[in-house]
């Protein structure tokens, strides 16, 4: 159900075989020295261990952000400990070689934080921007990139990332793995973001997360009761918000309508929703697919085998004046039985599909329907729903569509899943 | 002079092998030169047994203390002495013989051309083609999403090597148990049978999109199985001379057990594959769908019960 296009790599869980920062700059500025010494006290790697064993199963970085050791990080960086806490154990390094435990105080996995706290010594908490940089304003982020202690990058601040559900900064800086977590400051050294992503495709193009949102963070009472250590529950009410979040926007207006062909068909929900059109046109093949495809952008690293929290949907516009009924039938089957199976299930997550299929009278043609439901084992309340169709109606034209909805209320699914199938309407 | 009866090497597939006319009781049986019958046999004693004419008839055998003995087929165990009637095979070593007496009258002789349609060649030639055709009409229609059209008609090696095999497995037992290979019988009823299994699979396929009804898979599953369990049933017609019941139980057997083993097989998989989505996933041309299809919002609040399945599976492990 993933999409390779919508996921930015999470700096924390790439591997240590990901080649090297890009080419550090011969003279480090004044500017990064000044900020390097303010910091090393402050600044800590944060190692996820497994159970009582020294080696760390991954890494990523945390800053003190507040009295009596409060220490911001990623989501993504603690997820395994929030999760089972009594596999994973957590403990920050420090440059100087200072090490302690840390437990986890909150998490917002929406905008991928967590507040943990450890025994970290009194360094001073790092202040935030009251208001954000201007586009083109320099900025560092600080952290420790697979494993080579703590570094400064210096980077461009250039504004919101355009595409993403949640507001992200984006930054045209080298954020490698391991550096998750760890802020970004303005020259003055004042907080404006917390590093989080970098784009998969892309070059220097790295995400933070706006300080605003660990500010908030800061400010709301600790969930739970105090010293919980298993956040399950509150990631399942943080995604069961997210759910409802994602589904009330895209129920809040009448479906939009999109023409291709002699389709009108569900189309782009608003801003939020990412869409874009593709084509398969092989002069070798006796037919043509026209593609259209639209998505949130709104994916939650909950585990690293859990990725939630998507809608994304895909019409594929089938003709061939060339092929016969027959052949054309055997076209649609062969790509309409396809993709049944995801060889990534996670069976501590999910539950296995229910399906139901038949023949369904749309508006102008009739078609094969198919929906697949799953509940999520962990977090209740949550289910992913997949629809198909496949129009059975001319010899020769034909709609494949593919809706997904990935982490929300059933109940949302179904209503959307009424007016998706309801906006589709061919006219000859 | 007229012969008295007759002296008849039989062989393992009761076909007379060579004939003696008995011109004087007692008849000696023996690999000795100065034996009546001379059996070429090294587990034959040079005098083996003695003929000699009884009442009614029949003849009796008796063994002149031979070391391997005389037995009366189909038994095996050794007797001294026997009567023996014109259809039954006197056993010495590895020798059969038969005694009959020359007024033992034989079946009617077979018309030059009697052989059932079935058993013909030309019977067989028409069924392969049938096969042949129905493969590339198959190949063809998937030829839709090929890019490179002339490898596909390759994989019509492999299915008719497959026939081939099977036709000649047959022929082999045929031969070995019967004498005859009846390879173009074998050929026919194979060529038949798998063109029957085809269109079978191919309509059940069909109904069950056509009339939007799953159950008529299982029913399509089902006449696939007694097709070959038919096919299969044939076969053993042209090997065996056992009685037809027997037969057909032999070929229920052989199918479902192919056909549970196929099944279990398919379910073990798909139980396997936990991130499956199971659904029918067929679409036929528009001419062969026959209902005019449920509601969306019927077939939507139908999801209730999807619902009601994953809640059951998540509680089992929450």
């Amino acid at each position: 159900m993933r999409n390779r296009r919508v996921h930015a790599l999470f700096a924390l869980l790439a591997s240590l075989g990901v080649s090297p920062a890009a080419a550090q700059e011969a003279q480090v500025s004044a500017q990064a020295r000044s900020l390097y010494e303010q910091t090393r006290d402050s600044v800590a790697q944060i190692r996820v261990l497994l159970g009582s064993s020294d080696s760390h199963a991954a890494t990523g970085t945390g800053f003190v952000v507040g009295a009596g050791g409060l220490i911001l990080t990623n989501y993504h960086v603690v997820a395994d400990k929030a999760l089972e806490p009594n596999t994973y154990r957590l403990e920050f390094v420090l440059p100087d070689g200072r090490r302690g435990e840390l437990g986890i105080v909150a998490v917002d996995v929406v905008h991928d934080l967590a507040l943990v706290r450890g025994d970290i010594g009194g360094a001073t908490p790092l202040s935030f921007r009251d208001s954000q940089p201007s586009k083109g304003d320099k900025g560092f982020s600080l952290g420790y990139p697979l494993n080579q202690g703590l570094t400064v990058v210096e980077g461009i601040y250039n504004g919101r990332s355009e595409e993403q559900y949640y507001e992200r900064i984006h930054f045209t800086g080298a954020i490698n793995p391991g550096m998750s977590g760890g802020p970004a400051v303005d020259v003055g050294g004042r907080g404006f973001g917390i590093n989080v992503a970098n784009h998969r495709r892309g070059q220097l193009v790295s995400f933070l997360v706006p300080a605003k949102f660990a500010q908030q963070l800061l400010s709301k009472p600790a969930a739970g009761r105090p010293g919980e250590t298993d956040f399950r529950a509150e990631v399942g009410s943080q995604l069961r918000a997210h759910g409802a979040e994602i589904m009330g926007a895209l129920l809040k207006a009448q479906l939009p309508v999109q023409t291709l062909g002699e389709f009108s068909l569900p189309g782009k929900s608003g801003e939020f929703m990412q869409c874009g059109a593709g084509t398969e046109r092989d002069a070798n093949k006796p037919y043509t697919v026209d593609h259209y495809r639209c998505y949130t952008w709104s994916s939650l690293y909950i585990d690293q085998r859990l990725y939630t929290g998507m809608v994304s949907f895909r019409h594929s516009i089938l003709r061939s004046a060339e092929l016969g009924a027959l052949r054309f039938a055997y076209l649609q089957e062969s790509r309409f039985a396809a993709g049944k199976y995801e060889a990534a299930f996670d069976r501590k997550h999910h539950t296995r599909y229910a399906c139901r299929d038949g023949i369904v009278a749309l508006k102008g043609t009739r078609a094969k329907m198919v929906m697949c439901v799953r509940a999520y084992r962990q977090f209740e309340g949550l289910y992913d729903v997949v629809v198909k169709i496949a129009t059975v109606g001319d010899v020769g034209r034909a709609l494949h569509s593919q809706l997904e909805l990935e982490g929300v209320s059933f109940q949302s699914a179904m209503t959307y899943v009424g007016r998706y199938v309801e906006a589709i309407r061919w006219s000859r | 002079m007229e012969p008295l009866a007759f002296v008849e090497i039989v062989s393992r597939h009761r076909d007379v092998v060579s004939r003696h006319p008995v011109y004087r009781w007692p008849v000696r049986v023996g690999r000795g030169y100065d034996a009546d019958v001379i059996v070429d046999d090294p587990f034959v004693a040079a005098r083996h047994l003695q003929i000699e004419a009884a009442a009614d008839g029949r003849y009796a055998v008796s063994d002149l203390q031979s070391l391997n003995g005389i037995s009366v087929s189909p038994s095996e165990r050794r007797i001294s002495a026997a009567e023996v009637g014109p259809d039954d095979l006197v056993r010495l070593g590895r020798t059969q013989i038969r005694i009959r007496a020359p007024s033992h009258t034989v079946p009617e002789e077979r018309p030059l051309r009697a052989a059932a349609f079935y058993r013909r060649p030309s019977a067989f030639a028409l069924m392969a083609a049938v096969v042949i055709a129905l493969i590339l009409w198959n190949l063809w229609i998937m030829t839709s999403d090929q890019e490179e059209k002339y490898t596909i008609w390759l994989s019509i090696v492999p299915l008719l090597a497959a026939v081939a095999v099977w036709i000649s497995v047959w022929s082999l037992v045929s031969r070995t148990v019967g004498g005859r290979s009846n390879f173009a019988a074998h050929g026919f009823v194979a060529c038949a049978g798998f063109a029957a299994l085809a269109v079978s699979e191919t309509l059940f396929d069909y109904l069950s999109f056509g009339f939007d009804v799953r159950w008529m898979q299982y029913l399509g599953f089902a006449a696939s199985a007694a097709i070959f369990a038919y096919m299969v049933y044939r076969h053993l017609r042209l090997n065996s001379r056992a009685l037809r019941r027997t037969l057909a139980i032999a070929g229920v057997v052989v199918s479902l057990l192919l056909y549970g083993a196929a099944a279990g097989l398919q379910v073990a998989t798909e139980t396997a594959q936990e991130g499956l989505q199971r659904y029918d996933g067929s679409v036929k041309a528009p001419m062969f769908l026959f209902v005019s299809g449920a509601s969306p919002e019927a077939f939507v609040s139908d999801g209730e019960a999807l619902k009601r399945k994953v809640d059951a599976m998540a509680r089992v492990e929450r």
